[in-house]
């Protein structure tokens, strides 16, 4: 199973499930729920932050963080 | 029937981001008080407003997504919704949610409607959800809540008229409960709690069941209580969150697919990706970040200067005026002298502090800071810091005392901590007069473009970040138990900073700084004025009589008799003794008690170095003297007929004002913000420490 920070940008990806530890349910709480759609917009370099758009909205999340959230990729890139 | 008495308190709570804050600035304006919750370093901000003849107390909650608190932010507004907060007693609560991203607001809404609340939501940035192609229908949503909703764009003062009317009214509704608390626990479970927590409202008394373990500001007994009944019944908080998250999620979504219409599929949030196309650029993005710190720094340093010299000017006038105006003797003294210089010590931070946060405010109002925090966390990882560590850290190269004021948005609190604790070694602007002093000695001014002045300088900036982001590591291994924040950040739409929003700011700011660290800054510099004005008064006598009264009265004689008086009254005082019995431990730095006054009087400001030594040294501390001061220092002797300031001891002086906690203004804000005398003990001595130690092996070195 792939995690969301395997997305490469501009590709969607859907949610399949969370880590169920503290941060996960808490990604959980800000959107980040098995169902949605969320779409890797930019990288920081060097192994930096990564910022998804989420419904209306665009989360940065650490590459630990983005970890925590298991996603089936979409077959093409947007 | 008439019993009000009392104001009502509306707490007004909402997920960051949501213009929350702009709509208590348009609220209360000027009238905001920034108190404290006991025990919590986070700022209680209330504000007071009068509509239509009824008065309503306004407190602004914290950015929160949830009730669940796994910050101190979120811990304070679990505390108040659940009750637990003495003196916090909410009557109702306005929600405010971003109308084009209503699911997570309604988690929030329901949760507080779930609670027992008399509650409205105020659904905020609705031009917004119209660009995005949103329809929602607001009478169908206010009948599945069962509260009323209003509709508003607060930066452009729509819609604020409805919130007015609708506080004065009192017109809120207890709404329809999302969820019941037996379906998440078992009802003979909830009857329990309910009955330890004394709370009327059920799904209250579970709230608190969940997060009880996390407290500590609540009463032994009942945490107690709750944690057996939690044990004996397998009661899991993580669990029951989890469950109460799908299940909440779940029936919001029932309600937004009834209320909520979307148009043809418009591309989202579109400008400001385009922007973050620029500005999250991997190059560009490093290349405008670099250059708004260049100006934020340009700002702090140059701009504050002129009325910083301005406060500097009223206040040697006014002390000078109050001298002449009271009849001689120590009271006046102690005003003109202690009081005064004290609190222009602390009134000149204010061009500064004013400054940073105007600018801070307009980064945070328009969005870029979150974009600052994402560019930034690589390169602050590795030191235990992260992205919201660096606007205080160079802000520190201005003055320490806004950097630590400026840690609060960084929610995890080891984080912060090592943030504060490392900003003081950034070289502030008051090290500035006293490097100028110093390498002066050390190089015949020479005017090239690089000269090695400069140098010098540079050297000495650099180490002052190598300290801090060193010392940084070293915090985060000695921590390595707490738990590290993580970064998950909102980048909020971009959007014009409401000036009225940025205007407060700075006020509310520079209030604090004045009201609660000056009280600290004040008594420290009296009490130094005493030590430095004060001796034994045999030796005082006998210091001023050792000075030659002129036998030709000029001005100019007679002035020369002053400062030679107030040298000797300095060195014989008990801040001048105190210098002295120092010296055995300064003379392996290079240092004689000269310097040792200056050290002790360096506490009160770092720049105070440059006028106690010009004292010391018997002439005036103008500007225009600093050539004759480092003249002066250049022929000074040392006890053996050598040159006093040789470069190892100028060196050795260097470094230890670039690392020395020689702040009280530091240590007092830290005291503030941490409310703790714990961490501004341990960097005074930290930092006192590796200075001494830093010196030791300079001035052993390089003589």
């Amino acid at each position: 199973m792939n995690t969301a920070d395997t997305i490469n940008p501009h590709q969607s990806a859907e949610i399949v499930d969370l880590d169920s530890g503290d941060t996960g349910q808490r990604l959980g709480e800000l959107g980040f729920w098995p169902g949605k759609s969320i779409e890797l917009l930019s990288s920081a370099p060097f192994g930096g932050p990564l910022a998804f758009q989420i419904d209306n909205t665009i989360v940065a999340l650490r590459r630990d963080e983005a970890r925590l959230i298991r996603v089936k990729l979409s077959s093409s890139a947007a | 029937m008439e019993e009000k008495q009392e104001p009502k308190l509306v707490a007004l709570a909402g997920v960051p981001n949501v213009g929350k804050t702009t709509i208590f600035n348009q609220l209360t304006g000027l009238n905001q008080k920034v108190g404290n919750y006991p025990g919590i370093t986070v700022d209680k901000v209330t504000g007071k407003l009068t509509v239509k003849g009824s008065k309503v107390e306004l407190v602004d909650l914290p950015g929160t997504y949830n009730i669940f608190p796994r910050s101190e932010d979120e811990r304070v507004v679990a505390r108040v919704l659940c009750g637990l907060q003495p003196k916090t007693q909410v009557d109702a609560v306005l929600v405010v949610a971003d109308m084009s991203n209503l699911e997570r607001g309604l988690f929030l809404t329901t949760q507080i409607i779930d609670l027992g609340y008399p509650t409205a939501l105020v659904l905020n940035m609705a031009d917004q959800a119209e660009k995005d192609g949103l329809k929602i229908n607001k009478t169908l949503l206010e009948r599945y809540l069962g509260i009323p909703v209003i509709a508003t764009v607060a930066d452009k003062r729509v819609g604020m008229d409805s919130v007015k009317s609708l506080l004065s009214s009192g017109d809120f509704k207890v709404g329809k409960p999302l969820l019941q608390p037996t379906d998440l626990a078992d009802s003979e479970f909830i009857d329990k709690i309910v009955e330890i927590t004394g709370q009327s409202n059920p799904f209250r008394a579970l709230q608190i069941m969940k997060f009880i373990g996390k407290e500590r500001g609540v009463e032994r007994e009942l945490k107690d209580r709750l944690l057996s009944l939690g044990d004996s019944s397998k009661f899991k908080p993580e669990v029951a969150q989890l469950e109460e998250t799908k299940l909440r999620y779940q029936k919001i979504r029932e309600i937004l697919s009834k209320c909520v219409k979307s148009e043809a599929q418009q591309e989202k949030v579109n400008y400001t990706k385009k922007i973050d196309k620029v500005l999250l650029h991997p190059i560009w993005g490093m290349v405008i970040f670099l250059g708004l710190l260049f100006l934020v720094f340009q700002a702090v340093f140059a701009w504050a200067e002129a009325p910083m010299n301005a406060i500097d000017q009223a206040f040697a006038w006014l002390s000078h005026t109050t001298a002449n105006a009271l009849p001689p003797g120590a009271l006046t003294d102690l005003v003109s002298q202690g009081i005064i210089p004290g609190l222009g010590g602390i009134v000149i931070f204010v061009p500064q502090i004013a400054l940073l946060f105007a600018f801070l405010a307009l980064l945070e109002a328009s969005g870029y800071m979150a974009r600052a925090v994402f560019i930034t966390d690589r390169i602050m990882r590795p030191f235990g810091l992260n992205g919201r560590s660096v606007v205080p850290l160079i802000s520190g190269f201005a003055c320490a005392i806004p950097a630590i004021m400026a840690t609060r948005s960084i929610a995890n609190k080891k984080d912060r901590l090592i943030t504060i604790f490392v900003t003081p070694f950034m070289s502030c602007s008051a090290r500035l007069p006293v490097y100028i002093v110093l390498v002066g000695l050390l190089f015949d001014a020479n005017t090239n473009f690089f000269n090695s002045a400069g140098t010098a300088m540079f050297f000495l900036y650099i180490l002052g970040i190598v300290a801090a982001l060193a010392s940084a590591w070293a915090m985060k291994v000695l921590m390595k138990n707490e738990p590290s924040g993580g970064l998950v950040l909102e980048l909020p739409r971009y959007k014009w900073p409401v000036p009225k929003s940025v205007l407060l700011t700075m006020y509310e700011k520079s209030k604090a700084f004045v009201f609660e660290a000056g009280k600290v800054i004040l008594l420290i510099s009296i009490v130094l004025w005493v030590l430095a004005s004060y001796g034994p008064s045999d030796e005082m006598a006998a210091a001023e009589a050792s000075v030659e009264v002129p036998e030709v009265k000029t001005a100019e004689n007679l002035a020369e008799y002053e400062y030679q008086v107030s040298a000797k009254k300095l060195e014989s005082s008990y801040a001048g003794l105190f210098g002295k019995s120092l010296e055995p431990v300064l003379k392996p730095l290079g240092f004689d008690w000269k310097i040792g006054i200056a050290l002790v009087c360096s506490f009160a400001a770092r720049e105070v170095f440059v006028s106690t030594v010009a004292t010391l040294y018997s002439i005036g501390d103008d500007d225009e003297d600093m050539q004759t001061l480092q003249e002066m220092m250049a022929k000074e002797r040392n006890s053996e007929g050598g040159k006093m300031f040789t470069p190892a001891v100028v060196w050795s002086l260097l470094i230890f004002y670039a690392f020395a906690m020689q702040c009280m203004s530091t240590l007092a804000v830290v005291y503030k913000e941490t409310k703790s005398w714990k961490w501004p003990t341990a960097m005074l001595v930290y930092m006192t420490a590796l200075a001494y130690l830093a010196s030791f092996l300079a001035y052993q070195i390089l003589s």
